[in-house]
């Protein structure tokens, strides 16, 4: 037992180092950081693109700060999935390493945490820069006071355990998955845009859909970070309750079918099989 | 002279057919193709429709959203396949084969763009069906007049990018984000871009999928629609551009391969 916690602790120090040396090894930090940050800024000019040209009569500046602080907090889920599925890709199809991983003392589980840790700085810089920038330009109105760091703070952690969650789910799918598993990544996140709430309001949505995006952690944690941030949000209570049951049930569903997956991958022994052309 | 054409054809149908018949090879690519940019599309279209915007832009969101999967064929099929094929090992068989690399890569671009050009269809055909648009279909001719340089162009471009992919190595493919979301914004794929700013639009034009993308909207969709560039001229500059690119592709081609000979990396993997 001592010597699995051992590698545990180790395990995971070893693969967020080397997580960061893979992801940042190729230019400086600073360009490393506009590329990955580059998405969600820019779909943050989108959104002021389409506000600032197609407006209409019915619309003001709170739809678009209302999308915009989607956008930041996705930033997050979108740079976790992506490194999650592309770990695994990674390491099956073009390191050829997967098996030395699965069959290392530390579990793949912890291997994948620290491996893809970097989704949260980048998530961080994305939410601080966007913020600041399109408050500053757009006049959005934010004030610090106005701010409730402690809820914001606390929602931020517990949001990120469900940002673990569907890594783990993007992770399980992509283990299963021949060929087309970078795919995987960019449908999850593609799908989640659009149910989410990040930038689309769920009451816009058909009914069907806004079942699916009720259930969703993320659309009651996008919500709640809207609500610490802006005092004219606050026109109802935090979805809090919705948000902690959807986020524990999400997580349990999502680690299960992680187990399931990589049982089911090395069942039938093709765990390893590189299957990109 | 005739051998050498009838040469270039076989190469060119050699390397179309794999493509063409891959797209439709295993249907869960079907499913992504088609997919996931009419995931892309359904999104802006509820973001205009949170915005209360006119319904014409939906239209317009939907000409950018459908060339899309062209841009990212040429990037991610195109640009980068040179450098898989170092990776996996064949392109060293190509270069000992007697057919040219600038065929082979055309025959990328014939396969690659016919294949990719039917998801776009079908991603216009879900979409205005979902979102009820119409287009104004009495202008197919003057759309093609627009579409088909606008593709010649991107894939040449494509051409041209394959051979600095190859001699840049690995590290390149990580600008390749760069190449999602900034370049939609830059090209005006969801909004027109032309209407938001001039400078903004002529430095996105640097793509001709901008270019495209206007001419396209002018005459297919239904209402005004302000661009500063008639369609004609905008043809006209695809056509031109199309041609340059295919010259600075032959051009690069022929100085990567004899780098990459001098330096002896061309077949060296993983780098």
């Amino acid at each position: 037992m001592a010597i699995n916690r051992l590698n545990i602790k180790q395990g995971f120090k070893a693969s967020v180092i080397l997580g960061w040396k893979i992801e940042t090894n190729w230019s400086n930090l600073f360009t490393v950081f506009i590329v990955k940050c580059s998405k969600p800024f820019a779909v943050a000019l989108m959104l002021t693109a389409m506000y600032t040209i197609a407006s209409g009569p019915n619309s003001n500046k709170d739809d678009l700060a209302w999308a915009i602080t989607g956008v930041c907090v996705w930033s997050f889920i979108q740079s976790a999935t992506e490194l999650y599925s592309y770990a695994i890709i990674g390491e099956r199809e073009w390191f050829r390493n997967i098996i030395n991983i699965i069959t290392a003392p530390t579990p793949l589980s912890v291997y994948l945490l620290g491996r893809t840790l970097i989704w949260l700085p980048i998530g961080i810089i994305n939410f601080i820069i966007i913020i600041l920038i399109s408050n500053s330009a757009l006049n959005f109105g934010l004030n610090v006071s106005d701010i409730k760091f402690g809820y914001l703070i606390i929602s931020l952690l517990f949001g990120f355990g469900s940002v673990v969650g569907l890594g783990f789910l993007v992770a399980g799918i992509s283990l299963i998955t021949p060929r087309f598993s970078e795919g995987i990544a960019f449908g999850v996140t593609g799908a989640l845009y659009l149910l989410s709430g990040s930038i689309i309001k769920p009451a816009l949505l058909p009914a069907s859909l806004m079942a699916i995006s009720n259930a969703l952690p993320f659309t009651h944690w996008i919500e709640i970070i809207r609500y610490c941030m802006f005092s004219y949000f606050r026109y109802d209570d935090p979805p809090l309750t919705n948000f902690l049951i959807s986020s524990i049930i999400f997580c349990c569903i999502s680690y299960l079918i992680y187990k399931y997956c990589l049982y089911k991958g090395r069942q039938s022994g093709k765990i390893e099989l590189s299957t990109m052309f | 002279m005739k051998q050498n054409l009838f040469h270039a054809l076989r190469t060119i149908q050699a390397r179309a057919y794999p493509r063409i018949i891959g797209s439709f090879r295993h249907p869960s690519w079907f499913l992504f193709e088609v997919g996931l940019p009419l995931l892309s599309i359904v999104t802006f279209i509820y973001v205009l429709k949170s915005f209360d915007s006119p319904k014409e832009y939906e239209s317009y969101a939907v000409i950018g959203g459908c060339m899309l999967p062209i841009w990212f064929n040429v990037v991610f099929a195109m640009a980068l396949q040179l450098r898989w094929e170092k990776d996996s090992g064949n392109l060293e068989i190509f270069m000992t084969s007697p057919a040219k690399l600038t065929w082979i890569l055309l025959g990328m671009m014939v396969g690659g763009s016919m294949g990719t050009i039917l998801f776009a269809v079908c991603v216009l055909l879900i979409a205005t069906s979902l979102f009820d648009i119409s287009f104004l279909w009495v202008n197919w001719w003057k759309a093609l007049i627009v579409f088909i340089p606008c593709v010649f162009s991107l894939y040449s471009i494509g051409m041209a990018m394959s051979s600095v992919f190859l001699k840049a190595g690995r590290k390149f493919e990580y600008y390749l984000g760069l190449a999602e979301e900034p370049i939609q914004f830059i090209t005006g794929s969801y909004f027109p871009i032309f209407s938001l700013n001039i400078f903004l639009a002529v430095f996105g034009s640097i793509i001709p999928l901008t270019l495209g993308i206007d001419g396209l909207r002018q005459v297919l969709v239904i209402g005004d629609y302000g661009s500063p560039l008639s369609w004609k001229y905008e043809a006209i500059i695809l056509i031109i551009y199309w041609l340059v690119a295919l010259k600075l592709a032959k051009s690069s081609l022929i100085w990567m391969e004899r780098l990459a000979r001098e330096e002896g990396t061309l077949t060296l993997r993983w780098q």
